[in-house]
Order: structure tokens, then sequence, then C-alpha cells
């Protein structure tokens, strides 16, 4: 199977690892509007989520309840090394393609 | 402040959202919003949940549209995007109303059909809106808010009601401790009013706990709410009145305040106006004036005002609790159990019921425990059935819309082949659906307010009759939001197939119209369509059948024959013998009014209400074993009054009266009780009974009275004892019955006049024909048919119409190849074989997959049946029969068509 990471599917990996211990659905969201201002939908990141879980980039486990959930459970989440060799190489790729190019794009940017 | 998001757009996302990952969604989206309400408001908060739920549920649910692409906004951009391409959008939209215009007829078509599918929903939605979701006029911070009951756990119907001096010590114990802001208790009760000259007028009020508007966040308008310390009896005799009796009765005086009004005999001063439309807690009665707890007793006129101060003696209904925020409802369950627990053990006597009866908090106010559970059954059903009626709606629309799609195949492939993307050809689909959507679900607004109007006042358990579908804001967001899940579901598959036209392909089949796939997919369509139908079918067919099994129910007397009223005695603080006085003056003079042929007072009324409940000892046994038998409270003339005859001995007369306590007192039997306590009805004449309860009586069999239905038409026959009205438990709160012939309002006219003669500004209320209530208790299930039946027509209709669609484009299709058979000697007789095996295709699998749904769907709808088994095989087959029968015909005019076909014009077509 492809080891490629979609743009969204790379941004949702690099909040997971930010949030550690506590990568649940809601953390998750609230790490990539916080850092991104991105607004993100539960729905549409367990269906990223349940995406990468199938390629065995991540595991998931039903967690804890807390009163402002309504009692309602929460999913959590966790890094396979297969999704950490995955991230890695983007990450790279992107690292060595981006490095250098600010001052140039800002330029571009203005019509330069 | 709300901890909790809007709770009606959480359980439409719950019902919306695929069952595996509800719990997950919802749960993250309640988190997230508390996070949200505390950093940005609750308005915001709000707002933002709205859009998420809708967004999650779509990408959910259709995982096609969340595959358009998405742009990372960083947070210095975001301010720089002027959000979305507005006039992208309103380019496309315009470009897809104009090419609909072009083709008015499918237009019309689909437009109604959506409106119909949605208007269903809306007018629903308009109806459950109003008994379950809407939150209370005038009370704040409703998702804080918890009713208590105390119940035995497990069995809610069972409830008891508290004392003041238990609700006083309950409150300092819980009241700012952990979790507990608040707490509210009313007792409701008969109010005549009367201020200056004019006659008084019937209310209800309702006494209150002295901060009963702060712990329900009540605002106010005028002067000041109560405080704590007009608890205590002997409190200043003040009043609070509602917005809408101050503006009707009042003309918004602005000097209210200080005003004096007579209350129940009692002089009181109104010191303030409640706000916000506040009408009390309960959504079936409306609450005008409020008192405070400490003036019960002489509003009530007890004989003692200490009985007030009985810590046994129940007065407060309801009771309210309000938790802080994030608390949850088993914290403040904890405490009112500890509290509770506390009072039990410091006084063992008078509380002993309650070491049984524990405090259960169920969130939410506005209807009891029982009536929420009954309310939110009905409602789930009609929202099924409407849900249903939206399916098939929509499957209807698409159909045409991949007619339409087909049609246009030459020109999809021509823009293809030009290099048109498949997403601009995807959005051009779309545009069309989301127009279609729009303007369908404004129309359907038109028709929920139609239906509505159709239904008239939906009478629902528990909630009583007055509630209208309307149509507001609320209902109006709620329509936009299921004409964009309509739009969803008729317009994404069309949408995904008019991307998938490869040019080639397209530019050969041009002009040949439908396809192959096309037409599997519309078969596959009307298969759902038909077997939707079905299930609604039967639905409509049980219940009607169910309906004329009731209206059959022999009732042993005729309810239209009989007018009932009330005569509230004891606002006027009148004792029972002075009310017996009353009443036996008022039935005689009732009586000398020619249009009255017979006169009764009874302590309840047929279908209103149950009759009270009382045990006694088995005559044939040895003493030990009991019966539970219902016993009714009436006078002399209640048998000839309701039409019911005397089978044997005799029935009341005036001598019957004026038996001190424990009798022995002189009853009748209803026929069916006689049988089952004495074998046959003449020899229960003469004999003895004794009761089984606290205080037991003996009673004395005078007469037997012919059977009769009066409590409750789907039970069986009454199984009554009959007992002079002075012996009732609540002598001073009676009907009056009246045998007439004249029309409700007359004999109200003519109520009045007596009761006026006898006792001045005494009002009379509840002016109704016995047949008007017995419609009320069949209203429920009135409704269900209605709704059922109307909609199980129109479903059948567009089903029909499907299936029409689909046969005519299999001829038209077929015509070249029918053109040779014929040519080559074909018989007719075959052709027409030919065309209906298509057409049975499709009607055979409808009808078995419908009745597999049909037999799931009356699981829902079982226990509302009467005289007909749900599973009932007459009725699952006739709809069946139904259905087959309105599908053939639906195929007769392409059949006939078929088999006219010319071979000669047809070869030379093309």
């Amino acid at each position: 199977m492809s080891t490629h990471l979609g743009e969204f599917e790379q941004i949702v990996l690099f909040a997971l690892v930010r949030c550690e211990d506590e990568a649940h659905g809601a953390a998750i969201a609230e790490e990539i509007e916080a850092r991104t201002g991105r607004s993100v939908s539960p729905g549409a990141l367990y269906t990223a989520l349940e995406r990468l879980e199938s390629r065995g980039f991540v595991r998931s486990w039903l967690g804890d309840s807390t009163p402002e959930r309504g009692g309602r459970r929460r999913r959590c989440y966790a890094l396979e090394p297969a999704g950490a060799r995955a991230l890695q190489r983007t990450y790279d790729a992107l690292h060595r393609m981006a490095a250098g190019m600010r001052p140039r794009l800002a330029e571009l940017a203005d019509g330069g | 402040m709300h901890t909790s998001p809007p709770r009606f757009v959480q359980w439409i996302a719950g019902w919306l959202l695929p069952a595996r990952d509800r719990e997950v969604i919802l749960g993250d989206l309640a988190e997230r919003y508390a996070h949200r309400a505390r950093r940005d408001g609750p308005r915001a908060a709000r707002r933002w949940y709205v859009a998420k739920a809708a967004t999650s549920v779509l990408s959910r649910r259709s995982p096609a549209l969340v595959l358009r692409r998405r742009r990372v906004r960083l947070p210095a951009e975001r301010r720089a995007v002027q959000g979305p391409d507005i006039a992208g959008v309103a380019r496309a939209l315009l470009v897809a109303a104009r090419s609909l215009w072009r083709t008015p007829v499918f237009t019309l078509a689909a437009l109604l059909t959506v409106a119909i599918g949605v208007g269903a929903n809306a007018a629903v939605f308009g109806i459950a809106d109003r008994v379950l979701f809407r939150p209370l006029a005038g009370v704040g911070d409703p998702d804080d808010l918890a009713l208590v009951w105390f119940s035995i756990p497990g069995d809610p119907g069972d409830q008891r009601g508290i004392s003041h001096p238990n609700i006083i010590d309950l409150r300092t114990a819980v009241v700012g401790s952990s979790g507990i802001t608040g707490l509210a208790a009313h007792a409701v009760m008969a109010l005549h009013v009367a201020d200056g000259d004019g006659a008084p007028i019937a209310l209800l009020g309702a006494a209150v706990l002295g901060d009963y508007f702060d712990a329900l966040r009540v605002p106010v308008v005028r002067g000041r709410l109560f405080t704590a310390a007009e608890s205590v009896p002997g409190a200043a005799p003040v009043a609070v009145i509602g917005q809408d009796l101050w503006r009707t009765r009042y003309a918004s005086d602005p000097d209210i305040i200080g005003r004096a009004i007579v209350v129940n005999r009692q002089p009181l001063t109104i010191v303030g106006v409640a706000g916000g439309g506040f009408k009390g807690t309960e959504r079936h009665r409306r609450i005008d004036v409020w008192v405070p707890g400490g003036l019960y007793a002489a509003l009530r006129h007890f004989e003692q005002p200490a009985l007030l101060d009985e810590r046994g003696r129940s007065v407060y209904q309801e009771l309210i609790v309000r938790s802080a925020d994030g608390v949850e409802p088993a914290v403040a369950e904890a405490q009112l159990r500890a509290a509770m627990r506390r009072l039990v053990e410091a006084h063992p006597e008078a509380n002993e019921p309650y070491a049984e009866y524990l405090a259960t908090v169920h969130p939410g106010i506005g209807l009891d425990v029982m009536a929420r559970a009954r309310t939110a059954a009905t409602v789930r059903l009609m929202m099924l059935v409407v849900g249903i009626v939206l399916l098939i709606a929509c499957a209807n629309v698409a159909g045409l819309l991949l007619v339409r799609a087909a049609r246009r195949r030459g020109e999809t492939a021509v823009r293809r082949a030009l290099g048109a993307t498949a997403s601009r050809l995807v959005a051009r689909q779309m545009g069309e659906a989301l127009v279609i959507g729009l303007a369908g679900g404004l129309l359907g607004l038109g028709f929920a307010a139609g239906i509505g109007r159709l239904f008239g006042t939906a009478s629902l358990v528990g909630v009583g009759g007055g509630v209208r579908a309307m149509v507001d804001a609320r209902v109006f967001v709620f329509t936009l939001a299921v004409s964009l899940l309509a739009t969803v579901l008729f317009g994404t598959v069309p949408g995904l197939i008019a991307s998938r036209v490869d040019p080639a392909g397209g530019l050969r089949d041009a002009g040949r119209g439908d396809t192959g796939r096309h037409r599997r997919l519309r078969a596959g369509i009307t298969v759902v369509q038909l077997a939707l139908s079905l299930m609604l079918l039967v639905g409509a067919l049980l219940l009607t059948r169910t309906l004329a099994n009731l209206q059959r129910v022999e009732l042993g007397f005729d309810p239209a024959a009989i007018v009932s009223f009330v005569a509230d005695l004891e606002p006027q603080g009148y004792d029972r013998p002075e009310a017996a006085l009353f009443h036996q003056a008022l039935v005689a003079r009732l009586a000398a009014v020619p249009e009255f042929t017979a006169v009764a007072v009874a302590q309840r009324v047929p279908y209103l209400g149950s009759p009270l409940g009382s045990r006694i000892v088995d005559p044939r046994g040895d003493g030990s074993t009991t019966f539970d038998v219902d016993v009714d409270f009436v006078t002399e003339a209640y048998f000839r009054t309701l039409g019911l005859r005397i089978l044997h001995g005799r029935e009341f007369r005036a001598s019957d009266r004026g038996v001190p306590r424990g009798g022995p007192h002189n009853v009748v039997l209803s026929a069916a009780l006689a049988r089952r306590l004495f074998g046959h009805e003449a020899a229960a004449v003469g004999r003895r009974l004794r009761t089984h309860v606290m205080t037991p009586e003996d009673l004395h069999v005078v007469g037997v009275v012919a059977d009769a239905r009066t409590v409750r038409v789907s039970g069986g026959v009454d199984e009554i004892i009959y007992q002079m009205v002075d012996t009732a438990p609540l002598s001073i709160s009676v009907h009056v019955l009246a045998r007439t012939s004249v029309p409700a309002a007359r004999a109200g006219e003519l109520f009045a006049e007596a009761v006026g003669s006898l006792e001045t500004g005494l009002p009379i209320t509840r002016v109704e024909r016995l047949s008007d209530k017995l419609a009320a208790q069949l209203a429920e299930r009135r409704l269900l048919a209605r709704l059922l039946g109307l909609f199980s027509a129109v479903a059948l209709a567009l089903a029909a119409v499907g299936l029409y669609g689909v046969i005519a484009s299999v001829v038209t299709e077929r015509t070249r190849e029918i053109g040779v058979r014929v040519a080559l000697g074909a018989r007719r007789t075959r052709i027409l074989t030919m065309v209906l095996r298509q057409a049975i295709a499709m009607i055979l699998p409808g009808v078995a997959l419908g009745s597999v749904g049909a037999a799931a769907l009356v699981r829902g709808i079982e226990n509302r049946l009467f005289g007909v088994a749900a599973l009932d095989p007459l009725t699952h087959a006739g709809a069946a029969v139904l259905l087959v029968g309105v599908a053939l015909v639906a195929v007769l005019a392409p059949t006939r068509a078929a088999t006219r076909v010319d071979p000669a014009s047809a070869l030379r077509h093309e």
C-alpha cells in the first residue's frame, strides 16, 4: 500500500504527535485549529483518522468519558511506527523542497 | 452558563449520524462546545456547534461531499480571505435556475415532490418542537434544570409529592452545597380572582417557595418577585402575576404594583409582574398567578392553617432542581437522596414513605416523566413516517434527475470532450439539485402550514390539545436543514454519474435517451419506493381499522347526549356540608329547566380522569382474598342522566345520603362487577361487602346497573362500585352532568344562569359534551391514522409515478426492437408479457422488501392498535394487493403503447 500522505492527513498526524498522551478526537481538532486557524469538524477528522487506521498508521481505542461530554466516551489515538516513518518521509521531502524558499515566496506573493 | 449544547440540534445530529461513531462525535462536539462557551460565550458556541454538527453529519453520511478540495488558511491569512466565492456560487445557481426554467414540467414535478417530502417533515417538527424541544418561555438557562420525582426506583409511574416542612428542610440541606444552586417547587391550585366590582374569573395559580423565581431565573418586568422569607406561613399576602394576565386584564397598566385583588376571597396585593412570557413550568397548562407557599393553606381554605406545617401532608407536586455548571444529574441525585435520608431519620413516622420513594433526577423540565416518554414515542413514530415520505420523495427526484441526465448525455459528452472538468459538470448538476431543494423546501414551508391546518390541533398524550404545527424561525431553520439533506440525497448520485460520462461513449449514445446503467439504478430506486409505500400503507390500514373498531365499541350509553361542567366551590371557601347543600340546590334548579331531562353530580366525568381505586374483601372467600375495584361517587339521577338501565334492585335515593363514615353505605354495582363478585347479577342485591383499606367501610348492595365503558374505550366494560357523592373524599370540587339535546354553548348559558341565581360571581368552567371528551381520548390515534393515511397515499402515488417513468422509458427505448419483433410475426400478447415482466421484476421485490419492512414498522405502533393484530395477515395481504393493483394501473398506459407499436414507423424512426 502506498505510503503517500495527503495534506490533511499530514496535519492530522502532526497534531496527533503534538497531543502526546492526550491524543483524542477533540484534542486533535483543537490542536489543528489553534495552530493553523483551520476549522475542523469531527466528521471530517474521523474520516481521515479512519483511513489512517486502515492503513496501519495509527491505532485507536475507546477512552474515558467526562461530564462535559455528557457521559459519552472519547476515541483515543496513538501513532504506529509505520505512521511515524511515513510522516518522517513526508516531512523530510517537504523540508528539502522548502528549504530557503521563504524570501522568494514572499517576493512572489507581493507581485515581484 | 450553558453546559450542554442546544438539545434539539444534538438530537437531530444523533439521529443522522451513523451509530458506530455517534457517541464519539457527539462527545467531541459537546466537549469542544463547553470549551468555546467559556471562551467565546454561549451564542458563538451555539453557532459553532450547529455548523460543526451539520458538517460532521454530511461528511460521515456522504463521503462524496468531502472529496472537494480543502485549503489551509493560516491565522494571518484568515482575515484577508473574504469568505467563500459568493459571486461564483450565485452565478452557478442562476445558470441552474435558468436551465430549470426551460423545462417547466420537469421542474414543477420535482419542486412539488420535494415540497411534499420537506413539508411533511417541517409540519411534524413544528409539533415536536412545541411539545418537546422548545425551551419554556421565561425560564433562564433551562439546560441546567431537572425534574425531581420521588418514586420507587424502576417505577416512575408511582410518584409522591412533598410537604411544606420537608421542602424547606431539603432546601436548607442541599442548596448552595456542592452542585445544587437552586430548588423550585410548586403546588398548582384553582383560583377565583376578582378586583373592583367585576365578577371573579377562574384561573390556575401556583403556591411556590420563596426563591422559586430565582431558581428558574425568571425575569421581572414590574415590581419584584418573591423573597425567601416569604415561604413561611403567615407571610404578607402578596401575589405575582404573569405578563399575559397583566396585558389582557390590566391593559399593561404601569401602576399595577400595589393593586389590591381578591383571590379565593382573600385580599392580596400585587407586588410584581413575571416577564419573558413565563407561564409556569408545565407545557400543558398555563399559570397566571403565583403566591408564596406560606399562603397555600389560606387560599385552599384549610380548616386549620397549621395543616400546612404537617410533615406528612404532601403539598408540592413538582420539584425542580438547578445544578451548577457541569454537575451531572447523578451528583444532584445523590445529594438529594442523602438529604432525604437524614429527613427520614429525623422524622421517621411522617417521612416513612421516603425510605422507599427515592429522589430521582430527570434532566429537563416541561413535561412530567411519564408524559415525556409517551410523547417522545409518538413523536419518534411521526418522524419515522415523514422520514420515509422524504426518502420516497428524494428517490423520485433522483429518478427525475437521472432521466434529465440521460437526455443530456450528448450535451454532457460534448462539453467533456471540449475540456470541461468533471467537477464543473458535477457542480452544474448539484446547482440544479440545490435550486430544486431550496425552492422545493420553501414551497414545503407553505405545505407545512397547510398540513398543520389539516390536522387541526394535535393532541398528544400528556400534552393535551392546543398544539398546532406553525411555521416560525425554528421550523424555518429545520426546514432549511432538511432541504439541504434532501438535496444531498437526491443530487449526489445523478451528479456523480454526470461526472463519469466518457466523451466517446456519450457521443455515440447521444439522443438514445436512457441507458442500461441509468435504468438499473432507477429500477432499484423504484423497488425501494414501492417497499417504503407498502410499509406506510400497512401502518395506515392498521390504524384506520383501529379507529373504526374503537368507534364501533358498545359504550352502553350515548355520550353525545350529555353536557358537563364544573362549578368549583373550593376557592370560595365552602366546606363539605355547604358544598353538598349547594349541589343539591343546583341540581334541583337545573332539573326544573325544560331543556335538561336529567341532572346529576359526580366526582368524575366519563373519559376524564380515572375513578378512585379501592379494595374489597372477596365476599365468596374466607376473608383473606381481596379484589381491586374502581369507585365512582354520584348522585341519585346519575344513571338516568347517562341513560344506564337498572337491571336489578333500585337506583340511589335521597335517603342513601348522610350515612356516617364506616357505613353501611348503600351502593350500586356495575353488572360486570356483580357477576365477578357473586356469580350472577341478580344475586348481588341485598348482599354486604367490606372494603379492605386503612379505615374499612361496610357496603350494602341495593342495585345493579347495566354495563358501560366510562373509563377507557379500549378497555373492558367498567367494574365499578357506585357510592353516593357525599361519601367522596373530595366532594367539594365535582362535575355536574345534564342530559340535553341543546348545543353545549346554550347549555353553558343555562348552567351559568342557574349557578348565578344561587351564588353571585361563581365562575363555571369546562362546559363540554361528553362525546368531545371521548374524541379527545382518541385524538392521538386519530392524528396518527390521518398522518399515515395521507402520507401513505402520497407515497403510493409517488411510487406509481416512478414505476410509470421506468416502464415508459423501457418501452420508448425498445420501440425499435418491438417493431422488429412485430414485423417478424410476434403476437401482441407476447409483447405484453415482455413489458409486464419488466414491471413485475420491480413490483415483486418491492412487495417482498416492503412486507419485511412493514413487519418491523408495526412493532412501533403495536400498543396503539385495538381489535386488530400488528401482524394481521388480512391487513398485510390487503395492503400488498392494493399496492400491486396501483402499480399495475401505473404500467397500463406504457404497456398498451408497447402493444400498439406500428412496425413500419418504428423502423423508419432511426
